[in-house]
Parts: structure tokens; C-alpha cells; sequence
């Protein structure tokens, strides 16, 4: 796989007007203090290097060999978050690709030795020694299952068979502040009916986090790897709690050979089971909540109307959006190997978005990405602040087992 | 020797995060699409990037600039399209997007914002008070959404004058300036009846200073300040959007309601434009523009809803007995730009400004509207130069398109007329077209007098206005002896 950008693609980066469709919501879709504040990293460097204009030109001059490596240069492409606001905006009318100019950078920082950031390099050596960017047991991977009262089918020998695997990604299963949302998506979906299984100390990293660092060859790599094993085991529809592994198998692995498979986040099918009656939400949560939308669900991913069904479901639950939301949301700073490789730059990000969503009167915050999830969770803890955050599976399951259905499953390890 | 001295002072100022030198951080402010495209100005790196927190750093600023003589340029939200940030001299460019304060005077119902303040934060700032605080009320001012309020990019350059509909061009509704000098100092335009530190009063005691800096493209100094005076809500509005196929009669039908008084921001445009503007995407704006008549006449209404509904009805029946279609509401839909305008919520002259091409407005004359004709038949000629230098199938979408139009924006009785130009900044073909064209049209703001804004913009005006370009000029060298403020922008000799 490569970024194989035409000649048209470039000439457009050449000439980018600056016009600041990347970086502005316009008024004429959401009006609010914050629409000019679209870039995370543009908003909180605030030098025009930092804003995917910038980013453009520095492409542009590297291109022409007018611009050298430098610790500046890759704090400047390393900063972004890959929220892909800018694509979102520009490609549609300018045929400019701003993110992908990103993700061509930092693969060519990569190819020469000098990128990415020290504190992102521990993710490529992870991955390498254990199929996960965490540096966690393979074995760990599983442990989420424990003390569930049901059993899971392992699909990867190919023995059992399911029609739905599910592929928990990396990040959820090693971090004991967001695991629990594993057991609730499990519950849900054995309650529901859902035949499926997963591919336990087998799974492998889907390759997101290379990717956004510029490790574009270990992407393919998995990418092929897991592509293989889906085919081998005859997996027709995998489905994933994690933004950015449905990103990645949904539109990065089509671009690398034919997938048989669909891919689906966890929302839309929970959407899906309510919709059909398989699922109840009938316990009433009386909070206020607001929801963030996810860059790699839904700018990236195109989902944006499955978590709000979910949401609406939920009685009781007043629902209030914040004020960028869908197309318009901003990041949570966590995305683009931010969150590992400038933590305070993430931190910051998450400030801002969680001050938007105070603004909405909410007493919960809820998403459905891990990334999004640890951002988030790191900053309230940090600030003290009132707002609190709880995944939506985990609201979902509350409203269907009520709260002390919930705590069983929990603390069901 | 001199540049390594003066970035260390800097960083003295602002502190060693704000200054750079870095070629990864220059490069940015380097170009726009009057380099690329137009070719303009040539495309130059300043030598130094920093980025003021405050006015008294600006003030630290320019007396380090001053005392090395160094060349300063300004840059605001980063949005610029059309020059005025280019530091065409190198030397420091000075970056204002730190300063983003806002305070508002209840009492004296104005707002005071620095010069690093969006104009989509203003607009959401006003959105926040009315419906935390129930306060209807706003300021009337514009430019591209991204863009900062009051610096290089709008003040300077004079974007403002597309801005309030009912209270006329931006410009008229600021109150007051703090402006930072070439040599360090600072004054407030209104402190010369500021007794009690309010800046309310645009006149000061005399001379009245508040103008100065406008379209004067930075040249004088910066901008760090300004207040707006704020004005109530309507109750309701309406936007009402006219076809013609010739300029003539649509002229016509304008000077007609300007004479009977109605509706606010009327303007006359090549019918494209707004497909242009309004479209989501390349493909619907070109269906837009393929659909349009070839002009439109657009005007806003606004006040009680009795007042709005007799308005409305007297402006369709003038329109349809002179020879204009009143554009069906679904079709109005797409222009709801127009309406945020008029409420004073969108705050911006185009919903999607210069999305789809380049787009350069110019040879700016402000006419009396007994002018209007004459406008019309000179701008007549030059449509036929034009038509000999292009040719577009598709107007405005892979090819130059271009036209005159004309705007209103209060009460009355004087127009602002321009000629508009789109094309594919990327080919050198459309630049050089556009390029020859705009000098075969310089006769027209030569014979019904020159804006301001196109002094710095194109280099055959200075020469055909007169001692005034001179006077400016003695005005520059006694404000800034080292020419150090923006120098080669305005002033291009």
C-alpha cells in the first residue's frame, strides 16, 4: 500500500490558498465560540506550521528538497492527531488530501530513519515482540473473558464456527479502566443471540498504530496476516468495539486485496439488536448525557447515527449533543500516536473537548472508542472535574440489566 | 549578525516557544493564492516568525524592529488568500493568533476584541450570550470565517466592507482602534474623549483617527484592538433573490428600490457567484451555475414581521415590473448565508467563500448611483475585453469566469462596484488571463474613482490617483521613517 497521490492531488497541495476550510467549522452549519478551533493541533501550537495548510507546504518544500529533517519538523507532522477534519473539508471541494499528506510524511520521516517521536518508538518495538503496541502478554489478551457466565467461542483453530467474530483490538483488553466495556459487549450480545466467537491469544494488532506513526510496511503486514486468517477461518462479518480497528479493516485492508468480510463497530449492531427487539433497554437512567463522536467512527468511519439510536433508546437518558458534533466534532487529542508520543499536547485537547461538552449541561460523557475513552478518563481523573465518563456499552447495559446487573459483570473476574 | 541578535530579543519579549526561525515554521507564511496563483507577489519566507501574547509585547516588538530595522509583517487567523501577509521583505512576521481576547461593555453595548479574535468565535460568542443571557444582541462585521477581526488580513486589507446590512459596512460600526505605532506607541483612536476609559467614541475630539489604518493594508501600524458597537436583533428577516439575464436591467430594478427606500444590501451579481458559494460540492455547484440566469439581484428585509411582509410584497412587485423572476423558495434555501447575514448570525459575505476556485474581486469603485449607468457601459467594454482574453463553457468550474457587480449597504445612495474574477489559480493560463485582463479594466476605476483597497493591489492604480497616493505616502514616512511596517504592500514603490 502506498500514497500514491496524482499529479492533481499535489498540484492542489501546491497551490492551497490557505482559505481555512480545514480549520474552521463555517457558521453556516454550527455557530459556536470554538468552530475556528477545528485543528487540535493547529488551536493549541497556534503557528500556521502546525495547521494542515502548513503541513501542506512543508510537504510541498520537502518534496522540492527546500526543507531538511529536523526535531522541529517532526514535532510539526508527529502533532497531529489524524482527526481528519481537514480531509473532510478540503477533499470534497479541493481535491486536497491534507491527513494523507500527514501519513506521507511521517512514512517518509520513517523511511529515513528520523521518525517517529522517542516515546512512539516503543510502539513499533511492542508490536514487534508482541502483536500489540501495549507490550502485553499475548496470553493477557483473554483475560477480559474471565468469570463471564457464559463461554465464548475460540473461532482461531477453526474447530467452532460463528457468523459473527468479534475482534476486541488491543487496547480495550489490556487496560483494566476500559476492559470491563469488553464483558458488556459480550453479555449484550450472547443475551441477544448473537452467534460469535473470538480469536483469543491469536489475535493480532490490526496494524492502526503503525500506520498513524508511518510504519506503513507493518500495517501491510498485518493487514495481509490478518486478512489471510479471516479467510482461512471463513469469517463473514467481524465486529469491533474499537474506532480504529474498524477504520483500519473497513478502509485501509480493502485498499490492500479483496476481504470477503464485513465489518461492523459494535454501535451498529447493538443499534441493529434494539431495532429488532433482541435487546431491551428498559431500565431508566435519569442523567444527562452527551456523546462524543469519534474521529476513525465517524469522520473516518462514517458513523454517526447507530450510538445516538442507542442513546435514544435509553429511557430516561436526556440526551443533549454539544455543539460540534457528526462531521463537525472535534478530536479528543488521544488519535495519531498523540496521546503515546505527546501526552500534554492529548491532555490539552481533551480539556477543551470536555469543557464543550460541560457546556451542554451534561453529567455524563460517553463514546465508543478506547482511545477517545483513556484520553478522557486520564484528564477527568487529573482535573477532578464533575463531568463523568461512561462508555455507551456499558450505558447500554446498564439499561438493559439495570445497575446491579451491570456491577456483576463488571466485577466478574 | 543582525537577525540571530534581534530573534534572541524576541524571545526576551514573548518567551523562546513564540519566536522561530525554523524553516518548517517560515515556510507557511511564505505564499498564499496571490503568489501561486496571480503571481502577484513573489513568494518569500520571513526570517522570523513570533507571536505576541499582548499588546505591550507588540509595543516591545516594533521597538526592536525599529531599532534594527527590521521590515514587520502581519498575519491574523491565517486565512489569507490575497497578499496582505506576505512578507514580501523578509524580516519578521508577526503572528497575532495569541491574542483572543473578548471583553464585553453592557452598559455601553460594545465589544472589544483583540486582534487574534476569529470571526467565528465573535459570532459564537453572541450566539453563547443569547442563549445563556437572553441577550439579543450583536455586532455587525464579516470576512472569511477563519479569519481574524481586526488585523492585516481584515482591517488592514478593508474585508469589512461587506458587513452589516442594516448598519452599513463594517468600518462604520467600530468605535474605537488600539493601534500600536512603528515606534512602539500605542493609542486608543477614541482617547481623545475617553475620560473614563471607555472606547465609545469614534470621533475622538478631532482629528478622527478611527479610519486611518483602513485599507491602508498595515502600513501604519498595528492593529491590537477594536470595538464594535452592538445593535439589536430583528425580529425577522427574509432574503428575496432575483434573475435577469442582463446586467442593465438589473441595475435598473436596484437603483429603483434603492430609491424607494427598501430592503438592506442589495447587490447585483453574476448569477455563478452564488452557485459558487452555495454549493456543497464542485459537481452541485456547477448544476447550480448551468441552471442560473446569468444575473441575480439579492436584498435582505428586516424588522417586525409586519414591517418584513409589507416590505417583501412592495420589493416583488417593483422586481417583477422591471423585468426580474422572484427565485422560488426552494432555490432560496441554498442562499440561507444571506439571511444569517442579515440576522447578524452567519457573519460572513459568502456561506462557502473561495472553495471551489481562485477568486479575486478588483478595480473597487465607489459610485454615486447616478453613476450607475455609466459603470454599466464601461463595464460593458471591458466584458468584451475580457471575452477576448477567455472563454467559459462552465462559469466558474475549470475555467475563468467573470463580471461585474455592484452593492448597496445602507440606506441609499452610493454603490460599490467591482468586477469579479474565478478561475483555476493552479493554471498559469487562467492567472495570466486574469492578470492582462484586470489591466485592460483599469479604466474603469480610473474614470468612477478608485477604492482604497485596490491601491496596494494593483500596481498601474497609484498612478492614476492623483496626489492622494502621494499625500499617503507623506503620511507613511512621518509615522514610520524607517519603513518597517509592512513595507512593499501598500506602498509598492
Amino acid at each position: 500500500m502506498k500514497f500514491e497521490f496524482d499529479e492533481e492531488m499535489w498540484r492542489k497541495a501546491l497551490f492551497c490558498a490557505r482559505c481555512g476550510s480545514c480549520r474552521t467549522v463555517h457558521a453556516e452549519q454550527i455557530e459556536g465560540l470554538e468552530t475556528g478551533l477545528q485543528c487540535p493541533s493547529g488551536t493549541n501550537y497556534l503557528f500556521e506550521s502546525y495547521y494542515p495548510s502548513g503541513r501542506s507546504y512543508a510537504a510541498v518544500a520537502f518534496k522540492r528538497g527546500e526543507l531538511d529533517w529536523s526535531d522541529r519538523v517532526l514535532d510539526v507532522i508527529y502533532s497531529c492527531t489524524t482527526c481528519g477534519f481537514c480531509q473532510y473539508t478540503c477533499e470534497r471541494t479541493n481535491v486536497n488530501k491534507p491527513t494523507d499528506i500527514i501519513r506521507w510524511l511521517r512514512s517518509e520521516a520513517v523511511r529515513a530513519g528520523v521518525g517517529p517521536l522517542p516515546a512512539q518508538r516503543t510502539i513499533i518495538k511492542n508490536l514487534e515482540a508482541y502483536d500489540n503496541p501495549w507490550g502485553q502478554p499475548r496470553a493477557k489478551r483473554t483475560s477480559w473473558t474471565k468469570g463471564l457466565n457464559f463461554k465464548i467461542k475460540d473461532l482461531s483453530q477453526g474447530k467452532e464456527k460463528a457468523e459473527v467474530l468479534l475482534y476486541p483490538g488491543c487496547t480495550y483488553p489490556y487496560d483494566p479502566k476500559i476492559q470491563p466495556v469488553l464483558r458488556y459487549l459480550a453479555a449484550l450480545m450472547f443475551d441477544a443471540g448473537v452467534d460469535f466467537g473470538i480469536l483469543g491469544s491469536t489475535e493480532r494488532c490490526c496494524g492502526s498504530t503503525a500506520f498513524n506513526l508511518g510504519y506503513i510496511e507493518v500495517l501491510e503486514k498485518y493487514g495481509r496476516e490478518n486478512i489471510e486468517t479471516f479467510h482461512q477461518l471463513g469469517i463473514e462479518t467481524i465486529v469491533t468495539p474499537c474506532s480504529g480497528c474498524l477504520n483500519t479493516m473497513k478502509n485501509l485492508y480493502s485498499q490492500m486485496g479483496r476481504c470477503t468480510f464485513q465489518v461492523k463497530h459494535s454501535v451498529e449492531m447493538l443499534a441493529d439488536l434494539i431495532r429488532e427487539g433482541k435487546l431491551k433497554p428498559r431500565y431508566a437512567i435519569k442523567k444527562t448525557v452527551t456523546y462524543h463522536d469519534p474521529c476513525h467512527l465517524g469522520r473516518h468511519g462514517k458513523i454517526f447515527d447507530a450510538p445516538r439510536t442507542i442513546l435514544k433508546a435509553i429511557p430516561g437518558l436526556r440526551f443533549r449533543e454539544m455543539n460540534r458534533m457528526r462531521e463537525y466534532s472535534f478530536c479528543c487529542g488521544g488519535g495519531g500516536g498523540v496521546r503515546t508520543g505527546k501526552i500534554d499536547f492529548a491532555q490539552a485537547t481533551a480539556e477543551r473537548r470536555i469543557e464543550e461538552a460541560l457546556d451542554t449541561g451534561a453529567e455524563i460523557l460517553t463514546t465508543v472508542c478506547p482511545f477517545c475513552s483513556q484520553n478522557f478518563l486520564d484528564y477527568l481523573e487529573r482535573s477532578g472535574s464533575r463531568l463523568k465518563f461512561i462508555d455507551l456499552i456499558e450505558l447500554l447495559h446498564q439499561s438493559v440489566y439495570g445497575e446491579e446487573g451491570t456491577k456483576k459483570v463488571e466485577g466478574a473476574k | 549578525m543582525g537577525l540571530k541578535e534581534v530573534k534572541k530579543k524576541l524571545q526576551d519579549i514573548v518567551g523562546k516557544e513564540w519566536v522561530s526561525d525554523e524553516p518548517v515554521d517560515t515556510i507557511p507564511y511564505s505564499r498564499d493564492l496571490i503568489t501561486d496563483g496571480l503571481k502577484a507577489y513573489p513568494e518569500r519566507r520571513p526570517d522570523i516568525v513570533v507571536m505576541p501574547g499582548s499588546t505591550p509585547d507588540v509595543q516591545n516588538i516594533m521597538r526592536i524592529a525599529n531599532q534594527y530595522q527590521v521590515p514587520v509583517h502581519l498575519i491574523g487567523g491565517g486565512v489569507t488568500l490575497l497578499g496582505g501577509s506576505i512578507p514580501v521583505t523578509g524580516g519578521i512576521t508577526v503572528d497575532l493568533k495569541r491574542m483572543k481576547g473578548i471583553q464585553l461593555d453592557r452598559e455601553n453595548l460594545t465589544v472589544t476584541v483583540e486582534s487574534g479574535v476569529f470571526v467565528t468565535t465573535l459570532t459564537g460568542y453572541f450566539k453563547h450570550l443569547t442563549e445563556k443571557e437572553k441577550i439579543p444582541w450583536r455586532p455587525y462585521f464579516t470576512g472569511a470565517p477563519g479569519g481574524s477581526l481586526n488585523n492585516a488580513t481584515n482591517i488592514f486589507q478593508g474585508i469589512n466592507k461587506f458587513a452589516g446590512l442594516k448598519y452599513g459596512v463594517g468600518i462604520q460600526n467600530i468605535v474605537s482602534l488600539e493601534i500600536v505605532l512603528p515606534d512602539g506607541s500605542v493609542f486608543n483612536t477614541s482617547g481623545g474623549a475617553n475620560l473614563f476609559g471607555v472606547n465609545h467614541w469614534m470621533q475622538g475630539p478631532g482629528p478622527t483617527l478611527t479610519y486611518l489604518p483602513f485599507f491602508a493594508l498595515g502600513s501604519f501600524g498595528i492593529c491590537t484592538k477594536i470595538t464594535w458597537s452592538l445593535y439589536p436583533m430583528p425580529e425577522t428577516c427574509q432574503s428575496i433573490w432575483a434573475y435577469y439575464e442582463d446586467f442593465e436591467i438589473a441595475t435598473k430594478c436596484l437603483i429603483k428600490l434603492l430609491h424607494r427606500e427598501i430592503g438592506r444590501g442589495l447587490f447585483v451579481m453574476p448569477s455563478w457567484t452564488q452557485a459558487a458559494y452555495s454549493a456543497e460540492t464542485r459537481e452541485e455547484g456547477i448544476r447550480l451555475a448551468k441552471a442560473c440566469p446569468k444575473y441575480m439581484l439579492g436584498m435582505g428585509v428586516e424588522g417586525t414581521r409586519r414591517a418584513v411582509a409589507y416590505q417583501s410584497e412592495l420589493a416583488n412587485r417593483i422586481i417583477r415590473e422591471n423585468g426580474g423572476r422572484i427565485a422560488p423558495p426552494e432555490l432560496i434555501e441554498v442562499y440561507r448565508g444571506h439571511e444569517q447575514n442579515i440576522k447578524g448570525w452567519g457573519q460572513s459575505n459568502s456561506p462557502r467563500l473561495m472553495r471551489h476556485m481562485g477568486m479575486i474581486m478588483t478595480n473597487m469603485a465607489y459610485l454615486s448611483v447616478d453613476q450607475v449607468p455609466e459603470y454599466v457601459r464601461l463595464c460593458a467594454e471591458g466584458t468584451h475585453k475580457v471575452d477576448a482574453y477567455m472563454n467559459y463553457p462552465e462559469p466558474g468550474f475549470g475555467a475563468v469566469a467573470s463580471g461585474p457587480q455592484l452593492y448597496t449597504y445602507q440606506w441609499g445612495h452610493f454603490v460599490i462596484a467591482e468586477f469579479i474574477f474565478a478561475y483555476d489559480h493552479t493554471n498559469p493560463e487562467h492567472c495570466n488571463a486574469v492578470w492582462q485582463c484586470m489591466h485592460n479594466m483599469g479604466a474603469v476605476p480610473w474614470k468612477m474613482g478608485t477604492g482604497p483597497w485596490t491601491l496596494g493591489r494593483d500596481p498601474f492604480v497609484p498612478n492614476l490617483t492623483g496626489n492622494f497616493y502621494e499625500t499617503a505616502k507623506k503620511l507613511k514616512n512621518t509615522l514610520d521613517p524607517n519603513n518597517v511596517m509592512n513595507p512593499g504592500i501598500a506602498f509598492t514603490d
